[in-house]
């Protein structure tokens, strides 16, 4: 999978690009991390528009970000989830706390 | 279409997690499934080999056995490993139940497998090895779209 970023005013825009499986995951944690970790906006939406084939193992790894951006209070959003990547999505419950926008 | 089957298998390596999901998802390919089937599909046989991977072997080599059946429109898939079992299957199949929460597993295999597939089935027994058992019906009409369907043919009927 690839993971890109761009700045939008007081976003981070970050996109997971391909498939997101246990696989590719410790790729994404580490990448997703020097991303965020870096970044000096407030905001971080996740863009997954590209994503075309995730399962749990994709929730594990938001979830594990989300946590971090917590302790520096920097609220995370999803954009652009289709098909069974947004079921996945919704079955976990994820939006409740990184909410959905538009991308 | 004639009744189809195959057997597969591999390491027990994340390496294979795309192999697996894209073969089962090829074999359905002649059953006409819909691309939200067929990606359902992939999903929930992801999360069975990757639970193989992860789980049944705590990192030492194992082996995974896929097997698949289509029969008309039903197809049937059952992943096995040789690992070291599940203690209590009810509580695995929970929402959000981990026994690896410091890898940041979230505990939704099981749940995924469960609303992706018309069914599933865990046979485990400790030492010896687990056993998923899926089965999903390709173009099952749902009932609203029937009864749509049946209007539409009495209105044209009725001119
Ligand atoms: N093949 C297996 N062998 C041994 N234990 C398993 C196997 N599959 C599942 N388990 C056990 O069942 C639990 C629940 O599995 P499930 O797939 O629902 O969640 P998970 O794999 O822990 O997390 P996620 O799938 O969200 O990454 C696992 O934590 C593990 O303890
Ligand atoms: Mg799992």
């Amino acid at each position: 999978m690839q993971i890109f970023s761009k700045v939008n005013n007081d976003y981070l825009v970050v996109f997971l690009v391909g498939e997101l499986d246990h696989y590719a995951s410790d790729f994404a944690r580490s990448k997703l991390d020097a991303l965020l970790d870096r970044s000096t906006q407030s905001k971080i939406i996740v863009d997954v528009s590209g994503l075309e084939f995730m399962d749990s193992t994709g929730i594990g790894v938001l979830l594990g970000r989300f946590n971090k951006m917590k302790a520096l209070k920097k609220p995370m959003f999803i954009a652009g989830a289709k098909g069974s990547v947004d079921k996945v999505f919704t079955m976990s419950g994820i939006y409740k706390i990184m909410p959905k926008i538009a991308g | 279409m004639k009744d189809n089957e195959f057997v597969l298998t591999l390491k027990a390596l994340g390496e294979n997690e795309s192999f697996a999901r894209t073969v089962v998802a090829a074999f359905c390919l002649e059953a006409k499934p819909t691309l939200e089937e067929l990606s359902d599909i992939k999903t929930a046989v992801s999360e069975a080999v990757t639970n193989a991977i992860v789980h049944a072997y705590d990192g030492a080599d194992g082996k995974i056995k896929i097997k698949c059946k289509i029969s008309k429109n039903k197809l049937t898939i059952e992943v096995s490993d040789f690992g070291k079992g599940i203690e209590d299957v009810e509580k695995a199949k929970e929402p959000f139940y981990t026994t690896r929460p410091e890898e940041e597993r979230s505990g939704m295999g099981f749940t995924v497998m469960e609303s992706f597939m018309d069914s599933l089935e865990i046979t485990s027994k400790l030492g010896v090895g687990t056993k998923v058992k899926m089965t999903k019906t390709f173009g099952v009409v749902e009932p609203k779209e029937n009864f749509e369907r049946e209007e539409y043919a009495i209105a044209r009927r009725n001119g």
